[in-house]
């Protein structure tokens, strides 16, 4: 039971730039007639373009954490820090590489970001954490990146990614506030005692409401740095990965937007289908 | 009651009356079509040709490796591959057969079989479509349904076909349990970052290699598929798969949608739906 | 009590028109009054479909059915029927030879071979069905003066077990253009009212209701019990085969309707595989296809292209 034990191996820093294959194919996908590649229907492929943007090529960025700390029976409802560091963290990791794999390709932004929580059956409480997307540079060269100078993200699907723009806006970047919060296991026992009856169970409530309060306000407070006007297309997900029902994730996700200045914004036509 | 003339619906009847109509050539088609996909081809000016399948079924030798490192399986991929290349070329004969210079709606699946002797299946099918009177050499493939190619070839776009690149790859876990178990602190673990990552640009980086051999200039609806199959979690296949295409027209044809709000009462989107956090193993 | 007696009386003379090959007395006394115009149209098209109808140069005429039910007395067991060596007169047939290198002798041995058959008289069973059916809601159709039915949905059903009785039924709306050709036969399609409104602008016209069916019986060998029993996940080869086959069947015999109605392809074909438990280990796999067969009237392309849009609700 030794550390000595079995020499594993695994390494404990982390990577270091963009593994070499990856720059590789990269290459591949810059310059004049390169070739691009995109995870995009062809639907949103074609509003893209619709929005003055040609795809560059799928940009992917992972990053593998083990997450799966063992809790013990806690006798009070609080946030576990280590926890959601390490889930904020091993996000940040993957889009990091994701948005430096658009760096490369000298991408304006990239579009449609899906960000993934994948387990290994070896892993045994390690996570997989895969950001994807399609990075998208404009046609008339005009500059789209952030103030930093990084290009833009947004899990924004081609279509909505049109329809932002056609109302007036841009947008700024993935904005995330994650949580993770532990719900005291004695309150369980207490709860237990009013079987047979219809009764709130207030522990639980409450920590679900105070968990959620702070993922959302993290994830504004993101906004709030890179200056946006708001935030559009917020998902909000509750999981309780590899930890018991006892310990859940908030994690709350949307694309923050600014202002175009000068847009026309056109009036849509209204239909009635006849196919429904 | 006046009639009102309506040229389609009169030469429709026409037609059935069995005076004139402008019918297709060769045998009837059958086909997997919806009348919006058979109504949008005939506007490209495609005809189906109908269903046509291919399969091949290999045999997968068991290769060993050094368990305790991170890997790839060359002999694996090299026999997904082409299992998957057989398959793809017996439909393409089934389409030439039947006069199609493409295939749409393309369903490429495999059948593992273990037991005594380690089997895999690739079974393709789709709907061959051809265009009279155009040349073509050879026959696209692609799993774009009717409409997205109705709207490709408005935009401009001509498909050449699929292109897809894979990699079986080993990932080394002896050991790991034990250690991760006495884990008190969150850490990256880089050593299976980079190998997952080398796997999955692999893949990547071959299907483009294979867009690039055709003289593509990209590749639209995309996606990378990883699945054990029957090979237990830690050795992982990683298939990047997609429809390579170039610009047929001078340029890109613009399409200018016209933004609409339907007045039907469609169901509310609610809550916008959960990101996919499974299992990475095929189940 | 003559109520009872008149009652009798009027079935026995329906089931007497049957037989005679004619359509029961309730039919054919709906049929006169819709012909004649006595009541107002009664269909289940919605609103859109009226729309979409009216929109292609077509009105609703009346609701038309067709039923017929039939016994199909299918014999099982590929032994039963051909025994031991037999040939089975056309049809496909597989054979699995037992893999402990024993011939089989017949159903309950330990060792035996297996068999997938094409069952032909299952299959002519069900296209005799559909072809009665077929014809009588034609009939209905001709009868009150309709160029076609559209939206015909079907009813296919075993009453008393697969080898017993069938059902087909046939339900839709007939239309017709006033000033139209008379046609020999109407058209019929199971595409919605919208669906031919589309399919007509398109260029296309419907012809008939095309159906294929095949019907392969599995026959179990001892080698694919046995690994019906083990726990590995693997695939049964004879089982695969099976429902390849009554794909493959399936696909040719609607191809070969398509062809004997003069027409140039079938749109929107909906598939439906079933297994049926046969006694045994035996079953009878059985895939259904229905589509609408169409001609092409005219190459040129719609009036307008489709308008590209952005749904924002």
């Amino acid at each position: 039971m030794t550390q000595q034990e079995d020499p594993p191996q695994v390494s404990v820093a982390p990577l270091e730039g963009l593994p070499k294959d990856a720059l590789r194919r990269l290459s591949e996908l810059q310059g004049k007639g390169a070739l691009f590649t995109s995870d995009l229907s062809v639907n949103e492929f074609l509003l893209v373009k619709e929005a003055g943007f040609h795809p560059r090529g799928l940009v992917v960025g992972s990053s593998i954490y083990h997450i799966g700390l063992t809790m013990k029976n806690w006798s009070s409802s609080s946030e576990v820090q280590t926890l959601t560091q390490a889930m904020y963290a091993a996000r940040e990791l993957a889009m990091s590489r994701m948005e430096e794999e658009a760096t490369v390709l000298g991408a304006d932004g990239v579009v449609g970001v899906r960000l993934d929580v994948g387990f290994y059956e070896w892993g045994r409480g390690t996570a997989e954490f895969l950001a994807l997307g399609t990075a998208v540079s404009a046609e008339d060269g005009s500059n789209w990146k952030t103030p930093e100078g990084k290009p833009f993200t947004s899990d924004l699907s081609g279509q909505d990614f049109w329809t932002l723009l056609q109302s007036g806006h841009a947008p700024l970047g993935l904005v995330m506030g994650t949580c993770v919060y532990h719900v005291a296991h004695q309150g369980m026992f207490q709860a237990m005692g009013n079987i047979g009856q219809n009764k709130e169970m207030p522990n639980f409530t409450q920590a679900l409401y105070e968990a959620r309060e702070l993922a959302m306000e993290r994830m504004q407070d993101e906004a709030k740095k890179v200056g946006a006007e708001g935030i559009v297309g917020v998902q909000i997900q509750e999981k309780s990965h590899v930890w018991g029902s006892h310990t859940i994730e908030f994690f709350a996700m949307g694309t923050a937007v600014r202002a175009l200045p000068d847009r026309e914004i056109a009036t849509p036509r209204m239909v009635l289908s006849l196919d429904r | 009651m006046t009639v009102v003339p309506h040229p389609r619906a009169d030469a429709a009847l026409a037609c059935l009356a069995g005076h004139g109509g402008d019918r297709h050539q060769g045998r009837g088609f059958s086909s997997d079509l919806s009348v919006d996909e058979a109504v949008l081809l005939k506007e490209i000016g495609y005809e189906p040709r109908g269903l046509v399948v291919g399969s091949a079924v290999y045999h997968l030798g068991i290769q060993y490796s050094n368990w305790n490192t991170n890997q790839e399986m060359t002999d694996l991929t090299r026999a997904m591959y082409q299992a998957r290349q057989e398959a793809l070329a017996a439909m393409e004969r089934h389409a030439e057969q039947v006069g199609g210079q493409g295939v749409v709606g393309l369903k490429l699946e495999v059948q593992m079989h273990s037991g005594g002797h380690p089997l895999a299946e690739f079974v393709a099918m789709g709907t061959a479509v051809a265009q009279p009177g155009a040349r073509s050499s050879g026959v696209w493939v692609s799993d774009l349904s009717g409409q997205d190619l109705y709207l490709l070839i408005r935009a401009g776009y001509q498909p050449i076909g699929l292109a897809f690149g894979a990699c079986v790859y080993h990932v080394a876990h002896q050991g790991m349990s034990q250690w991760m178990g006495q884990q008190t602190q969150n850490v990256e673990l880089s050593n299976y970052t980079s190998a997952l990552y080398e796997a999955r640009e692999l893949a990547m980086t071959r299907m483009q290699d294979e867009a690039q051999r055709v003289r593509a200039q990209g590749i639209v609806a995309m996606r990378i598929d990883q699945k054990s199959h029957m090979w237990g979690s830690h050795v992982i296949e990683f298939l990047a798969i997609g429809t390579s295409v170039r610009l047929a027209a001078a340029e890109h044809q613009r399409l200018e949608p016209e933004m609409v709000v339907s007045l039907d009462d469609v169901p509310d989107q609610g809550a916008a739906p959960e990101a996919a956090s499974g299992d990475a193993t095929e189940g | 009590m003559t109520d009872q007696a008149d009652a009798q009386q009027r079935q026995q003379a329906s089931i007497a028109a049957l037989e005679r090959g004619q359509l029961p007395l309730a039919a054919q006394e709906r049929i006169e009054e819709m012909r004649e115009g006595r009541s107002a149209w009664t269909s289940d098209l919605s609103v859109a479909e009226m729309a979409a109808i009216g929109h292609a140069g077509f009105e609703p005429v009346g609701m038309v059915m067709g039923s017929s039910v039939c016994r199909i007395a299918a014999q099982w067991g590929y032994t039963t029927v051909y025994g031991l060596g037999g040939t089975t007169g056309g049809g496909r047939v597989r054979t699995y030879p037992c893999p402990h290198g024993f011939y089989g002798y017949g159903v309950g041995s330990e060792h035996r071979t297996g068999y997938n058959w094409e069952h032909r008289y299952y299959e002519a069973g069900v296209t005799e069905t559909r072809n009665l059916a077929l014809r009588r809601i034609l009939e209905e159709a001709q009868g009150v003066g309709a160029h076609g039915v559209v939206g015909v949905r079907i009813i296919k059903r075993h009453l008393e077990g697969v080898g017993n009785s069938l059902e087909f039924t046939c339900i839709g709306t007939a239309v017709r253009r006033r000033g139209g050709p008379q046609l020999r036969t109407p058209f019929m399609s199971h595409l919605d009212g919208v669906s031919f409104s589309k399919l007509l602008h398109g260029g296309y016209v419907p012809v008939a209701l095309v159906m294929g069916i095949g019907a392969m019986e599995i026959d179990p060998g001892c080698g694919t019990e046995w690994q019906l029993r083990s726990w590995s996940n693997s695939r049964i080869q004879q089982i695969s085969d099976g429902i390849e086959d009554a794909r493959m069947l399936g696909i040719n015999h609607l191809e070969s309707e398509v062809a004997t109605v003069d027409a140039d392809g079938a749109v929107g074909v909906e598939t439906d595989l079933a297994a049926y438990e046969l006694g045994g280990e035996s079953q009878l796999i059985e895939l259904f296809l229905l589509g609408t067969a169409v001609r092409r009237y005219a190459k040129e392309p719609l009036d307008e292209p489709p308008l590209p849009i952005m749904r924002l609700r």
